[in-house]
């Protein structure tokens, strides 16, 4: 059983290599921003002598040692020289060092040392960028020779000029000195060094200049990196457990160092993009967005060499200042702000994913930062991923405070625009005893109260008796109207008497319907009767009356009370008495019949 | 058989006495109800119907209340009973027979007809001074008088005889009567009056010019035949001479037990008037007099007597005149068989509270009732509004007053035209005639009239005119007077003056100081009297008594008995004596013109060979105008139509349309031809001349009646009922 485990694992392996292999070989593309970009020049002596201190070639891998561990945000190029410059490779980003390696591996030991021409080369590239920092390094392994004295001196003028022009353009110079020609410290190459704030290194040996490239990266060119592993491979397959230190890195990568070839890597990881550049003695692996911790490696050396394993990582973040202010009152009297303290606080994110809070790892916990803060120095620890930088007091008007952080303590390369400006709103002034906003409150208030009063008195005598909606009209009649009504107001709300009215009838076209109200509104009665609206009365058969009730209000007959929703009969000289809604108002309805003579009489009247 | 038995039931729209039960009340609630049960119609008559004037006094037993108001040091009249007073301080008066202003009034009028002599000749004086304290002295002595007789009699007769428990009856009585008066103070007064006057007055009363104390003596001849008066041993001082002490004595005694029994704060000094009053021959009791005390006592109770006597006339009149009015409206009926008697239904409610809206469908109630059933027992015919107020015309514009003149006071106690138009808006529905009059002021009687003429009550009766009620309502004028405003002085006495040595009194002369009182003039509503005419003629007896000569039948009603026809106007008079000499002929060419209202006239008039010496109805209109004649329409018509239709109800079973057929056919039997077999009498429904004619609308159900009244056509609608077995 166990080979069969064993064959699907090499299968999986190989699987993920042969992923890893067809993967497009193409560098994350990040925007660096000018203020956080760098650039390095590597400047190689290619004469005749390195042939002998560099017999096999190691100066090349020290050159990929050095680019590939370079963070993003390095610009690098390439200067070989030797009797003239034999090969110059124009700055290029993160994505186009593979093209420096190349022009390395091209080059060939021969001719004379001709420093100046490669130093001015050297500084001419760094000058056509823009970068806050500015490197060449240059690995030689003797003082300018050329064919004749003369040339030597020419060009040893030529080399101290571009010393000068370095220095006037902080362009650090840092020498790896090869060979033990070398060994003088005080020959020309390594006077570039000293005129321009850069550090001489002697590699007796080539095997020395990995060394030497690595107390370069890490002593001058502050490039966090960890040796995650060295290994003495003994020619056969050797695997590794490489930990990434920290999670949620923008790029990790990995660089495999070794003074021979290394064969067979195969790599098991999770990341969001991959990149492999391999050389005769280096292997690199740039994951980009790793999402898991723990990568396993597998590779094979040549017996009895030794391959070295680096993790460099980097976090491309976006700082995010949260301010918080405390106003307290002053203690002078005849101040006329708030005494406002501004917290800030800043929280850093991925560039590429702004909702992405980075640099909360364990390993950052408690880790202080520093910096500037409009060129105070200030240093806090990050605590969650937020550093509090100290309290800003007495902000007194609006301003912006330019915050720059120096994230040299933490473990990991981080490219970040600096500095940041942060704006803090000025303290706010004081309250004064300005009565005007209160006299308007009142008399607005004093307004609306008597604008409600008046809506209410009009409400009050607009009131009318409830809205109910009005039933239907009973059917128009076909009878006549004959009498008259008798309207005798017993009793108001207001008390007030009303007269006894009368309602001649007959006058009335037969078909109409009328309701009680339409009756007392002909009769100019002002008092309110509640429910009058829905009484009805028509001409009945028999000179009768047909009155309809659809109203709540209490109608009398005969000692019988008329439903509502039914018709009654109201016979000649026959009384109805009703008591509205209000249950106050009283009214006696009483039909009587109006002779042919007596409508002669009104007619004449 | 009589269907109808009376036709002048009465209804009297007056408050009399607003502590006794109203009609209102009576009633009650009619909330769902039409018409009132038979029970409560009994009620109602019990309570308010009168058939006499007696009935009615008892009934409604009209009082005055007063109580003396210590302020003003001065007794005070109401009406209307003061609910802030407790009984035990107020005193009830009431308006009886025996009430002397009231008596006095009944008294002037008894004799003025029995006089027949006209307002100007009569001697109201003679009259007036009745209420004066002599003359209520005058009473006294005839009641104790007759104490007197009586007690001496029980004394003498033994005890156990049967004869003595006779006397003993009559005593109480008189006693009774005289003790009415112990309790108040005001009816004491002028006993109080005349008995000071008398006692300090000794002697001079037939004899005047001697202001010297008298000395009793005997009358005796002297030695030589000369006449002497020798002046007698003195016994007792100002002591008359006792004939029988015994009695007196225990008469005395009896009063005064009397009175301390009846009396809660008997006083030594009014017990001591009681008895000098009711036994004024005391031979042991009398005490010497105080004559300054006497005499300030006297001119005090004579100016207190006087002045409260004026307050008492002034509340008391406009109800006196209500029970005048009263007692006229029974007063026309004078037969001698009584028949169909006037009955008053007395609302004892002021009209304006009946002409209410709340009121109103009560009176609906009532009057549906009585009105409109086939039973008439208690039909009412007529109403009675009086006290129409009339707005005069201001004087001529003074523009300084020199002199005292008139104050034109507002009457509180009449009644508006709009009132007036409210209860006949109603009253019409039940087709009652309504008669009414003006206020009772100078200005609406006799003499205003004849002066002045008509016109102005015309003018205030156009508002009625042309309405569905016109012809119910009937304007009376004028109003009778009682006692003229300028002849309405009664002098009560005159103040007492003391002489120079304060031993002796005697009466002033002086102008100032005769108390005289003015009762400014009592009326009578002419309402009254024309209501009380008509009642009266309603009833065939009454007919009968005035219309020796001619037919009357004894069952038709007078509703057709035309009083302005031929000589009725004289057959049939009022009671009321003649007041003015009559009116002038433009005056009575004025009223014939337009045949305005109910005008009486006090015309010089001879029937028979006699002289007329009442007052006669001159006309007998109500206010339906007849454009095409320009004239009112006569008051009889109405009732007549009224009365057919009501007879044409109830016999043709609520106008059934085959009996009504039957009703008018010409067959004997039918009630027109009984009616016209009748048309000779005074008291005929349908008269020579009248007929009675139908037609009948088949469509619209309406039988058309028409009465022609001596060719004038009168039409009646009514609906017929064709509701048949067959």
């Amino acid at each position: 059983m166990k080979w069969k485990y064993s064959f699907i694992h090499i299968c999986m392996i190989s699987l993920i290599c042969l992923l890893v292999c067809q993967m497009p070989l193409k560098a994350t593309t990040i925007d660096i921003p000018p203020t956080a970009s760098k650039a390095i020049v590597f400047l190689l002596d290619a004469s005749n002598s390195m042939n002998s201190n560099d017999r096999e070639r190691l100066a090349k891998d020290s050159i990929a040692q050095l680019i590939y561990s370079l963070p993003s945000n390095y610009m690098v190029g390439f200067v070989a020289y030797h009797t003239d410059i034999v090969s110059s490779v124009e700055m290029v980003d993160n994505s186009g060092r593979d093209s420096i390696m190349e022009a390395a591996n091209s080059v060939r030991y021969t001719g004379y040392t001709n420093a100046g021409a490669g130093l001015t080369r050297a500084v001419e590239l760094l000058s056509t960028v823009d970068a806050t920092e500015k490197t060449v390094v240059m690995l030689s392994d003797g003082e300018i020779i050329m064919a004749n004295d003369e040339a030597t001196i020419q060009v040893t003028n030529q080399f101290q000029t571009a010393v000068s022009q370095a220095g006037e353009n902080d362009i650090s110079i840092h020498v790896i000195g090869l060979g033990s020609e070398m060994g003088n410290s005080s020959n020309t190459i390594f006077s570039a060094s000293e005129q321009t704030n850069g550090r001489n290194y002697h590699a007796p040996k080539a095997e020395d200049i990995q060394s030497a490239v690595d107390s370069i990266l890490l002593e001058q060119l502050h490039i966090k990196k960890t040796t995650a592993a060295i290994v003495d491979t003994g020619g056969g397959i050797d695997e590794l457990d490489i930990t990434i230190p920290t999670k949620n890195a923008t790029n990790a990568r990995i660089l495999f160092i070794s003074d021979s070839p290394i064969q067979n890597l195969k790599a098991d990881f999770n990341a969001g993009n991959v990149r492999q550049v391999s050389g005769t003695h280096y292997t690199l692996l740039e994951l980009s967005h790793p999402s898991s911790e723990k990568i396993h490696v597998s590779f094979q050396g040549n017996e009895g060499s030794q391959v070295k394993v680096d993790v460099i990582t980097e976090y491309y973040i976006t700082m995010n200042p949260q301010v918080t202010y405390e106003d307290m009152e002053p203690v002078e009297e005849d101040a006329t702000h708030y005494e406002r303290t501004a917290q800030i606080d800043i929280s850093f994110c991925d560039t590429e994913n702004p909702e992405r809070q980075v640099l909360m790892d364990s390993i950052f916990e408690g880790k202080s930062l520093s910096g500037t803060i409009d060129g105070q120095v200030w240093s806090g620890s990050l605590k969650s991923g937020i550093v509090s930088i100290i309290p800003q007091h007495h902000i007194e008007k609006n301003q912006t405070l330019d915050i720059v952080v120096d994230f040299e303590n933490l473990e990991t390369n981080v490219i970040v625009q600096q500095p940041l400006a942060v704006a803090l709103e000025g303290a706010p002034e004081l309250p004064v005893s300005d009565y005007r906003p209160v006299v308007i409150g009142v008399g607005i208030g004093i307004l609306l109260v008597v604008l409600l009063l008046i809506y209410l008195v009009v409400e009050h005598k607009r009131r009318k008796p409830r809205t109910i909606s009005d039933p239907p009209l009973p059917e128009p009649s076909k009878y006549d109207y004959t009498g008259r009504l008798n309207i005798y107001i017993t009793q108001t709300k207001s008390s007030r008497d009303v007269p006894p009215l009368t309602y001649n009838l007959f006058r009335i076209p037969g078909g109409k319907v009328l309701s009680l109200q339409e009756i007392l509104d002909g009769c100019d009665v002002s008092e309110p009767m509640e429910g009058a609206g829905r009484i009805y009365l028509k001409a009945g058969a028999g000179r009768c009356l047909v009155l309809s009730n659809e109203s709540d209000c209490t109608i009398m007959q005969n000692r019988e009370i008329l439903l509502k929703g039914r018709s009654y009969l109201i016979g000649l000289d026959s009384k109805v008495d009703i008591t509205f809604e209000d249950e106050m108002t009283e009214m006696v309805l009483q039909y009587r019949e109006v002779r042919p003579n007596e409508i002669r009489n009104y007619a004449h009247t | 058989m009589t269907i109808i038995d009376q036709t002048n039931r009465t209804l009297l729209l007056e408050e009399i006495n607003p502590e006794k039960l109203d009609l209102l009340t009576l009633i009650g609630d009619v909330k769902g109800i039409d018409s009132l049960s038979d029970d409560k119609i009994k009620e109602i008559n019990q309570h308010l119907e009168c058939r006499s004037y007696e009935e009615f006094q008892e009934k409604f037993a009209p009082c005055i209340y007063s109580f003396f108001d210590a302020n003003s040091q001065a007794v005070k009249y109401t009406l209307k009973k003061p609910e802030n007073i407790s009984d035990s301080m107020l005193t009830e008066i009431p308006l009886n027979q025996s009430n002397d202003f009231l008596k006095m009034l009944f008294t002037l009028m008894e004799s003025k007809k029995s006089q027949g002599v006209l307002n100007v000749d009569f001697g109201f004086e003679n009259l007036l001074d009745m209420i004066s304290p002599k003359k209520v002295m005058d009473d006294i002595r005839q009641v104790r008088k007759e104490i007197r007789y009586n007690y001496a009699k029980y004394a003498e007769l033994e005890d156990g005889d049967p004869a003595k428990l006779d006397v003993g009856d009559k005593l109480n009585t008189l006693f009774e009567e005289a003790s009415n008066n112990y309790n108040n103070v005001m009816a004491m007064l002028p006993l109080a009056i005349e008995d000071i006057k008398t006692r300090l007055l000794l002697g001079s009363g037939d004899q005047k010019g001697s202001n010297n104390q008298i000395a009793l003596g005997m009358l005796t001849m002297g030695d030589k035949g000369e006449l002497k008066v020798l002046e007698a041993p003195k016994q007792e001082s100002t002591a008359l001479a006792t004939l029988d002490d015994n009695i007196n004595t225990g008469l005395v005694a009896a009063l005064e037990e009397d009175y301390q029994a009846i009396n809660e704060s008997p006083s030594d000094y009014v017990q001591s008037l009681v008895v000098r009053t009711f036994c004024p021959l005391p031979s042991t009791t009398q005490s010497k007099i105080d004559v300054p005390t006497e005499v300030a006592n006297y001119n005090s109770y004579l100016q207190f007597y006087k002045n409260a006597k004026d307050d008492f006339i002034k509340v008391v009149k406009p109800l006196v005149e209500k029970l005048l009015g009263i007692k006229m409206f029974f007063d026309q009926y004078k037969c001698k068989t009584k028949g169909m008697i006037p009955t008053l239904v007395v609302a004892n409610l002021k009209p304006e509270m009946l002409a209410k809206s709340s009121s109103l469908p009560t009176l609906h109630a009532y009057l549906n009732t009585v009105n409109s059933k086939n039973n008439f027992k208690n039909t009412i015919w007529y109403a009675i509004f009086p006290n129409l107020s009339i707005t005069l015309q201001a004087g001529a514009k003074l523009r300084r007053e020199r002199f005292a003149g008139n104050v034109h006071k507002v009457n509180e106690d009449v009644n508006s035209l709009e009132t007036l138009s409210c209860l006949l808006d109603v009253l019409k529905d039940y087709r009652i005639e309504t008669f009414f009059s003006f206020e009772p002021r100078e200005e609406t009687t006799f003499n205003a009239v004849a002066a002045e003429g008509i016109q102005k009550f015309i003018d205030r009766c156009e508002p009625l005119v042309g309405k569905s009620y016109s012809e119910f309502a009937i304007p009376c004028l004028p109003n009778f007077t009682v006692i003229p405003k300028n002849k309405s002085g009664v002098t009560l006495d005159k103040l007492m003056t003391i002489s120079e040595d304060s031993t002796t009194a005697q009466l002033s002369e002086a102008k100032e100081d005769v108390m005289r009182l003015w009762i400014e003039g009592v009326y009578i509503n002419a309402a009254y009297i024309a209501a009380g005419f008509r009642a009266a003629s309603q009833c065939p007896e009454y007919l009968k008594d005035h219309y020796r000569r001619l037919k009357v039948d004894s069952e038709l009603p007078g509703v057709r008995y035309d009083v302005e026809a031929g000589n009725h106007a004289l057959c049939t008079r009022t009671t009321m004596p003649k007041e003015i000499t009559g009116f002038t002929n433009s005056i009575k060419d004025q009223i014939n013109r337009k045949n305005f209202g109910w005008i009486f006239a006090s015309e010089n008039a001879v029937l028979d060979g006699q002289d007329i010496t009442q007052i006669t109805v001159y006309k007998a209109r109500n206010l339906l105008y007849d454009p095409d004649k320009s004239t009112y329409e006569p008051a009889y018509k109405t009732q007549v139509t009224t009365y057919i239709e009501r007879i044409l109800r109830h016999a043709t079973g609520d106008f059934k349309q085959d009996n009504i057929v039957q009703f008018f056919s010409n067959n004997p039997k039918s009630q027109k031809s009984l009616w016209l077999a009748k048309k000779d009498c005074v008291n005929a429904v349908l008269e020579e001349g009248d007929n009675l004619d139908y037609t009948i609308d088949e469509g619209t159900g309406i039988c058309d009646l028409t009465i022609y009244f001596d060719g004038n056509a009168r039409n009646l609608e009514v609906l017929i009922s064709r509701i048949s077995s067959k």
